[in-house]
């Protein structure tokens, strides 16, 4: 870590400082949420305080995959903070920048030409650097476009990773090791599939496709023939990531209409397609004056399992709370109360998801929603605060809830917590078997 | 197998012959050929035309090395980007490049690959990797060089004339890796010259100890 603090000399190593730094944030983040869950650790079960220093710093050494999946566990087992608190800076991996040699070495092993032989231009340095690679700038027939190359060895590391990761996961979220496999197993799956660039052109030109129609939304033309296992090429597209987009304060219209695109796209993937772009960081879109904006990256796309999709959803319609058997039934499918549970427990988890579900599901409540309403989030906060406390759910060792349900989960934290930075009132279109029938009390 | 020969050099092309048929001979057999004699016989040649290239086959296997870094060099070269690159840059091209003639002579480079001296060791005049060593020596002055005319590398008392020492070992390191490497692709070879390239120019450039230097003397000057 030290050696990195270097004022970086080459352009090659300028370039790419931006990377260094999102490997920073994301510690910032693994050391924030070690420190929290240590601290409860440490009251509970009297945790040595030397012992507690030594997790508490190597976590804060952890990076790639395993920071991710850490995230994403905190996301699942505190439900909510994570995602209110960190507003999804995802941990970027720490690869410092692909040095051009080694740019044209991969040109050379998938495609038997360098770079500058297969675009009419091609940027010596990166101009972006994206999750698990980085992105040059290319001019090909007048087009300008953006190429995307994979950092070495991220899909070998993915595994060795996600192993260290384990003793750390089970100590934080007091989670038994079978269930800790089963999330670690999904969690996995995914991580490879990202790195796998050919799938992801394929995801992106087909989700592009079907969601085509959607207003004020666009996406880049992929580019097969210059694409491969580690190098994607498609069109460039331009806009302002979220931070800086906000900063510019564009006019509550502006918001709206882009907080919109934002909500239909989600709904017409989740509810239409069954598949969804289940990573929304803010650096996946691109946002622009004129109210519209760009989709980027289709490296985590989640598919949903039929059942699950039904059984999850049904849980967000306003009226099904009311009925307790049909709720303890879904609870059960679901996992999120079991068999070995005791009767006491069964009804505080109970109502614990209720109460959540409630909240989650309050967008879904009503036609139009405004997410500039900090308050809402605030409640969440609290929340997730409140379980998080909760005698019960401390105590308790298992993991609740279906696995599918961690990528969908994430996806709605991310989307809500992007409208919330944007500040925009949406109109929270929906399948018409999920509109509640309107309560009469 | 084919190294240099599939470029179509004009000159010693029975020399360039000789080379693919003695590593053909060696993957075989398992073990070098008997004698000058045997060996240019299967080639239906005659011995002395051996002698026109070499004056033995540890002196052939020398030139094999050496031939490794030949075509590195002229490969490395003949990309018009090169002579824009940093010194940096040029050398990770070098390497990248180094293990790609080296994967078209994997098995060779793994059969010799235990006489190499460990990164560290020295490397006796009578090894097969001295002319390589020689040669990558000379090529790595010019790179030093250059660092140093441009500032990308400063010059220091006492070390700073062992860099081209530093760079052999790295050369030896990086061959070493890509021999145990089992990923796909080599990648991990890929990371370990980005990461060991990066740190030592870090460490030849212009650093914080440069700078605590200076301003120690800076301070010991004003009393």
């Amino acid at each position: 870590m030290k050696e990195q603090n270097k004022i970086p000399t080459s352009k090659v190593q300028r370039a790419t400082r931006f990377v260094r730094t999102g490997a920073k944030i994301g510690g910032n983040y693994a050391k924030y949420y070690a420190k929290k869950a240590l601290q409860q650790n440490v009251s509970r079960e009297s945790l040595h305080e030397d012992n507690a220093s030594d997790i508490y710093s190597e976590l804060s050494e952890l990076k790639g995959s395993a920071l991710k999946v850490l995230q994403m566990m905190s996301m699942d087992k505190n439900l909510l903070p994570t995602a209110y608190t960190d507003r999804f800076a995802m941990a970027q991996y720490s690869a410092p920048p692909l040095s051009y040699p080694l740019v044209v070495k991969t040109f050379q092993k998938y495609f038997g030409k360098g770079p500058t032989e297969l675009y009419d231009t091609f940027s010596r340095s990166a101009k972006n650097a994206a999750s698990i690679g980085q992105v040059h700038q290319a001019t090909l027939d007048g087009k300008e476009l953006a190429v995307k190359i994979q950092y070495p060895g991220v899909a070998n590391s993915i595994s060795s990773d996600l192993k260290i990761v384990k003793p750390f996961a089970i100590r934080l979220f007091n989670i038994n090791e079978r269930d800790l496999e089963h999330y670690l197993q999904e969690v996995e799956g995914k991580l490879i599939e990202e790195t796998e660039y050919d799938l992801e052109v394929r995801r992106g030109m087909e989700i592009s496709e079907q969601c085509g129609d959607i207003d004020n939304l666009d996406f880049p033309t992929y580019y097969p023939e210059l694409s491969s296992e580690r190098i994607i090429t498609m069109d460039w597209l331009d806009g302002e990531h979220m931070k800086e987009f906000v900063a510019t304060n564009p006019s509550q219209e502006v918001r709206n209409r882009i907080g919109q695109a934002l909500w239909d796209f989600y709904n017409h993937q989740v509810h239409y397609l069954k598949q969804v772009h289940a990573d929304p960081h803010p650096g996946n879109f691109l946002f622009r004056q004129d109210g519209t904006m760009g989709v980027i990256d289709f490296g985590c796309v989640k598919e949903i399992p039929e059942d699950f999709y039904q059984q999850y959803f049904s849980l967000i319609r306003q009226d099904i709370l009311l009925k307790p058997d049909q709720l303890d039934e879904i609870f059960h499918e679901l996992s999120f109360i079991n068999e070995n549970d005791s009767a006491s427990d069964k009804k505080v988890f109970k109502a614990i998801f209720v109460e959540m579900i409630q909240l989650l599901g309050r967008p879904f409540h009503y036609e139009e929603f405004d997410f500039a309403d900090d308050d809402y989030f605030t409640q969440i906060f609290n929340l997730s605060e409140r379980v998080s406390n909760t005698e019960e759910v401390r105590r308790s060792r298992t993991a609740r809830g279906p696995r599918d349900a961690l990528y969908i989960n994430r996806t709605y934290f991310g989307l809500y917590n992007l409208l919330n930075a944007l500040q925009a009132k949406v109109i929270t279109r929906k399948p018409e078997w999920l509109q509640a029938k309107k309560l009469s009390a | 197998m084919a190294t240099a020969a599939k470029k179509g050099k004009q000159t010693a092309d029975l020399g360039e012959k000789l080379k693919e048929a003695y590593i053909d001979y060696l993957l075989e057999h398992g073990k070098t050929p008997p004698s000058v004699y045997q060996f240019m016989k299967m080639q239906k040649k005659k011995e002395e035309e051996f002698y026109n290239y070499f004056n033995s086959f540890s002196d052939l296997e020398k030139e094999i090395w050496k031939g490794f870094l030949d075509e590195t060099l002229t490969r490395v070269q003949g990309e018009a980007v090169y002579m824009e690159y940093s010194v940096r840059e040029k050398l990770l091209a070098f390497y990248y490049t180094m293990i790609e003639v080296l994967k078209s002579n994997r098995s060779y480079v793994i059969l010799r690959i235990g006489e190499m001296p460990k990164p560290g060791q020295r490397t006796a005049n009578t090894e097969v990797f001295s002319r390589l060593k020689e040669a990558f020596l000379e090529y790595a002055n010019e790179l030093i060089a250059e660092g140093k005319e441009i500032g990308e590398i400063v010059d220091r008392p006492i070390i700073g004339n062992r860099y081209d020492e530093g760079m052999w070992r790295q050369l030896q390191f990086v061959i070493y890796f890509w021999v145990k490497d089992d990923s796909q692709n080599f990648e991990r070879t890929d990371e370990a010259i980005e990461k060991a390239v990066n740190l030592s120019f870090d460490i030849m450039g212009r650093g914080p100890i440069d700078a605590a230097l200076d301003f120690a003397k800076f301070l010991y000057q004003q009393r």
